[in-house]
């Protein structure tokens, strides 16, 4: 199959066989190659297209630059549909140091997101129910974003920062600091970040109660000494001595009493086992978006 | 048969059915307005479009099918629309 300009003819020309089938035969057929049977081009494929490059169309969504999103609304959520967004580790755009704002995807149990300053952000937002969903698919419902973690359970994100609200608003989704949404129904513009109401809690208290210990500690006083009973004797009496005789000399002063010294003080101890309490902790309510950063 | 019939009904004709042709393969050259007088996609199947023409009412729309693919939200203030 050749294509051969076709021939110009001129009067009375006696074309041959062989200028036939070049001109028109094998021409025809060129032109038929990407036509069926009933003219029509058969498939928007490589077979009948030299290119299917198809940045020229209108109408039809494009990756990144090639866009024509540059204004309007593109609504991906009409009807009944489900959105699923990228899922796994590090799904943003762009690389490490350089991510592309907006890029949205969940990873692990958290909706990351890239803000306008090209932070890194994370949501781990409340899980409503485990029903074993897919990973990745986002929605607004009510006044809350919801997202399908890598572990099936549907999470939920939380925000009591109500921006402004405007009429007719729809559930639009978008990063600035924040992920930002409009509430399913309604007007009312949330922005994806909680201050934590955390409340140290002042119960704790020391123990005073510790003491020392025995108190009615008392040195032994009742002790007394025995033996001052003693007494010399003096009943003696001098007899005189009659001829022959002689003193009688056993008498002797008592010396045998001893004083109590075995007294001895109680063993008190003092309490030291006494500690503080230190067990207060501050209510770890935390909603808002973990920064990751650049990256 | 005279040359300005078949000049006007095969030649003229065959040039123009083979405008969009590259002539070394047959095939359609490309999708582009030198090609194509209109290149509207919203007659396409199984490609997203923009606003209310979109056919995304049902089913499921994956943007994150293949291990690399990413996705971009509106970035800046204030992206919802009316």
């Amino acid at each position: 199959m050749a294509w051969t300009p076709p021939r110009t003819w001129v009067d009375g020309e006696v074309p041959t066989a062989a200028i036939f089938n070049a001109h028109i035969r094998d021409n025809f057929n060129v032109v038929k190659t990407s036509r069926g049977d009933d003219g029509r081009i058969p498939a928007l494929s490589s077979t009948y297209f030299g290119s299917l490059d198809g940045t020229n169309l209108t109408g039809v969504a494009f990756p990144a630059g090639a866009n024509a999103f540059l204004a309007g609304v593109q609504d991906f959520t009409a009807g009944s549909a489900l959105f699923k967004v990228p899922v796994g580790t590090d799904k943003y755009d762009g690389t490490s140091g350089n991510k592309t704002a907006g890029s949205l995807w969940v990873e692990g149990l958290y909706l990351h997101h890239v803000d306008s300053a090209q932070d890194e952000w994370r949501y781990l937002g409340d899980v409503v129910s485990s029903p074993g969903a897919a990973a990745g698919y986002v929605m607004i419902s009510s006044i809350y974003v919801y997202y399908s973690d890598e572990s099936g359970n549907i999470r939920r994100c939380v925000s009591n920062s109500l921006q402004h609200s405007d009429a007719n608003a729809k559930s639009s989704l978008w990063a600035e600091t924040y992920v930002h949404w409009i509430q399913q129904t309604g007007t009312q513009e949330y922005m994806g970040h909680q201050d934590v109401n955390h409340t140290d809690t002042t119960t704790h208290t020391d123990t005073t109660s510790h003491g020392d210990s025995g108190p009615p500690h008392s040195d032994f006083s009742d002790h007394t000494d025995t033996g001052t009973a003693h007494a010399d004797f003096n009943d003696h009496a001098d007899h005189s001595d009659g001829p022959g005789h002689s003193d009688s000399s056993p008498h002797g002063d008592h010396t045998d009493h001893t004083d109590h010294t075995d007294h001895s003080d109680v063993t008190h101890t003092d309490h030291s086992d006494h500690t503080d309490h230190s067990d207060h902790s501050d209510i770890a309510e935390d909603k808002r978006p973990e920064l990751i950063g650049p990256s | 048969m005279k040359e300005g019939d078949l000049n006007e009904q095969i030649r003229d004709n065959l040039l123009i059915l083979a405008t969009a042709i590259d002539t070394a393969t047959g095939k359609i050259q490309a999708i582009s307005s030198t090609y194509f007088t209109s290149l509207s996609g919203t007659n396409l199947t199984g490609v997203a479009k923009t606003g209310s023409a979109n056919s995304f009412t049902a089913g499921l729309q994956d943007f994150g099918g293949g291990a690399t693919t990413r996705l971009r939200i509106p970035v800046g203030s204030d992206k919802w629309a009316t």
